[in-house]
């Protein structure tokens, strides 16, 4: 057994030693810096309307140009990402203790419940979340709430398939067996020592995932089901940039998708890494 | 089990998904905000005129029986009519399913051939030049929104080089797009011999084409990447290159057949995603396809449209499924049923 202190130079002598996970890393670090202290540098307010100043391309003083109503769009960019990445982190938090506590319950459990729940995930995956966000927006109205609702309705599933398998092998193991053996309750051991061991693989599935879920976010509030109009969110200022794309305004798109983008990579190179670390079977 | 035992099951499992899908399409219009019957009729409608309304559309029965008077008009083929547009859903899902089915598929061609192609040559030089540049171009395919992807590609490849005609749909907006036959439109072109529009579908088809098929690519080559390399290391592998076969025969012959399982597999879950996909790559691209119809039936709360959408959407899951776990048997006859 490798001491605190020793385990943790291991730790990041592995994470170190992957290049790609560490740029994914500082770039997710950047992203969260820029969700706290974004508006000291977009001085210029995301919703000031300035007629005098639309659709201007990139410049000194609005850095990544100016929308169709003379809005800033670094600023926007900027205050987009708060929207994107606080409702991402609801979403993936959420969504996270859900999948781990139906996958674990049911791969411990067994039987005809694990039988119904895996049913239901099978199920749940074959509706894509785009689906299932319409036809909530269609009974609900639009909005933050339904697409949060609508993302954890889709995204709990694939951490339940992952914390039910690690249980189903983790039952096997002969040291649950021996607990079992001497009379361990069944919420014991599954605190005590199943939970644990599914935390590891389920974290860097959470990771992994989490870009996943910025990518829908921005997707429903692109085709107008998410983050409604005055907010600035990135799939938003896409969709409102949307027809400027064919008479050449390629800024509107442009920026907030690399915001995406970036975003998107980094939290998968980060979840590569964690993966190393956390998870070193699934090492490649 | 036998495989008719087998069968059975599946086959009922497909029902009860199927009975899911119209329960929830038939609760779905049961608790929206307002009365379908009010939203029928003029705003000045008077009371009398909804209650004759709601008795003519059968509002006032009970829901068992309504229920039921549903379920009898699905298994006719009856999907509902759109309040919108006054024309019936299954009419509209006649004349936008070819559309498409013509750009799905032709994108998961496009993905598997490439995706599987690129997925091999990665696994076979790992580590090598060819597998880092695969791994960085499927790398962007999964970080990146095809959304964004599709309308930078309009910019540069219609605005800024003019290669490819505006983003209009299937064909140029002054064309005739009713030119009979099974809305194919490339098939049609080539039955009726009519080249100009052959060369016109195929060019409006080309962007939306790579732009949907670049997700599903990237994600084929991941999953056959290491799907390949497990094979590979595997004892018939080894055995089949002792006995001097030829390395492209045993990569292309002994080690796909089993490397490609891990995408077939997800093939099901493919298909879902496409369908999500196509309805963004529909609205970046004003293809008069299904993806697009729903998207506009949300934006006009016309509930007749993503009824239909659901069962639908079900359908398609329940036959995919059954299909893939098909061809998962004549692969591999180990899978026991």
């Amino acid at each position: 057994m490798l001491s605190n202190k020793s385990k943790f130079t291991y730790m990041r002598k592995v994470f170190m030693s992957n290049k790609l996970s560490l740029v994914g890393a500082v770039i997710v670090l950047i992203f969260l810096l820029i969700v706290a202290f974004g508006p000291i540098f977009a001085k210029i307010p995301p919703d000031l309307i300035d007629y005098d100043n639309i659709l201007s391309s990139p410049s000194n003083t609005n850095y990544f140009g100016t929308d169709q109503y003379g809005r800033d769009l670094f600023s926007r960019v900027i205050f987009g990402a708060r929207t994107s990445l606080s409702i991402g982190l609801v979403v993936v938090t959420f969504s996270t203790i859900l999948g781990l506590c139906v996958g674990t319950i049911s791969g411990y459990l067994g039987g005809s419940f694990d039988n119904f729940i895996m049913r239901l995930v099978d199920l749940l995956m074959a509706f894509p979340s785009v689906i299932v966000a319409m036809v909530l927006a269609t009974i609900m109205g639009g909005g933050i709430k339904i697409l949060i609702i609508a993302m954890l309705i889709s995204s709990w599933t694939g951490t339940a398939r992952i914390a039910r398998g690690e249980t189903l092998s983790l039952k096997q193991s002969g040291y649950i067996k021996g607990t079992q053996a001497l009379g361990g309750k069944w919420n014991y051991i599954l605190f005590h020592h199943i939970l644990p061991n599914v935390l590891p693989p389920v974290l860097v599935s959470a990771t992994l995932s989490f870009g996943n879920i910025i990518l829908n976010i921005a997707g429903l509030s692109f085709i107008g089901i998410g983050v409604q109009a005055p907010l600035s969110e990135w799939g938003l200022i896409i969709s409102e940039g949307r027809e400027y794309i064919v008479t050449g305004q390629w800024w509107l798109v442009f920026f907030p998708g690399l915001a995406i983008v970036l975003t998107v990579i980094g939290l998968n190179l980060l979840g590569d890494g964690l993966r190393d670390i956390l998870d070193p079977r699934q090492r490649r | 089990m036998s495989f008719s035992r087998y069968l059975l099951k599946r086959i009922a499992f497909m029902i009860l998904v199927l009975i899911g899908a119209s329960i929830l399409s038939f609760v779905l219009v049961r608790i929206v905000p307002g009365d379908p019957a009010r939203i029928l009729l003029p705003p000045q409608a008077k009371q009398e005129d909804i209650d004759r309304m709601k008795e003519k559309m059968g509002l006032d029965e009970p829901y068992i029986k309504q229920y039921s008077q549903y379920v009898k008009s699905l298994l006719k083929g009856d999907l509902g009519f759109s309040y919108h547009t006054g024309r019936s859903v299954v009419d509209e899902f006649k004349w936008r399913l070819p559309a498409t089915i013509e750009l799905s598929m032709l994108s998961l061609l496009l993905a598997a051939l490439v995706g599987i192609w690129l997925g091999v040559i990665s696994a076979t030089n790992k580590n090598g030049f060819a597998d880092h540049a695969s791994r960085l171009f499927s790398i962007g395919g999964i970080s990146a929104p095809g959304f964004w992807i599709g309308l930078l590609c309009i910019y540069v490849f219609y605005y800024k080089l003019s290669w490819v005609p505006a983003p209009t749909g299937r064909v140029n907006l002054i064309r005739e797009t009713a030119t009979g036959g099974s809305g194919f439109l490339l098939w049609d072109a080539v039955i009726t011999g009519n080249w100009d529009l052959f060369k016109d579908a195929l060019m409006h088809l080309i962007l939306p084409v790579f732009v949907l098929s670049y997700s599903f690519l990237a994600m084929i080559c991941r999953l056959t990447r290491t799907g390949m390399i497990e094979v590979s290391q595997q004892d018939y592998i080894r055995f089949a290159k002792s006995c001097g076969i030829k390395k492209k025969r045993i990569i292309w012959k002994y080690s796909l057949k089993n490397g490609i399982r891990p995408v077939l597999t997800m093939l099901g879950m493919f298909l879902a995603q496409l369908i999500g996909g196509v309805v963004f790559i529909e609205t970046v691209f004003n293809w008069p396809g299904i993806g697009r119809y729903a998207v506009d039936a949300i934006n006009f709360l016309d509930y007749g449209p993503i009824q239909g959408f659901i069962i639908f959407m079900a359908l398609i899951y329940v036959v995919t499924n059954l299909i893939v776990d098909l061809i998962y048997m004549v692969i591999d006859p180990r899978v026991q049923y």
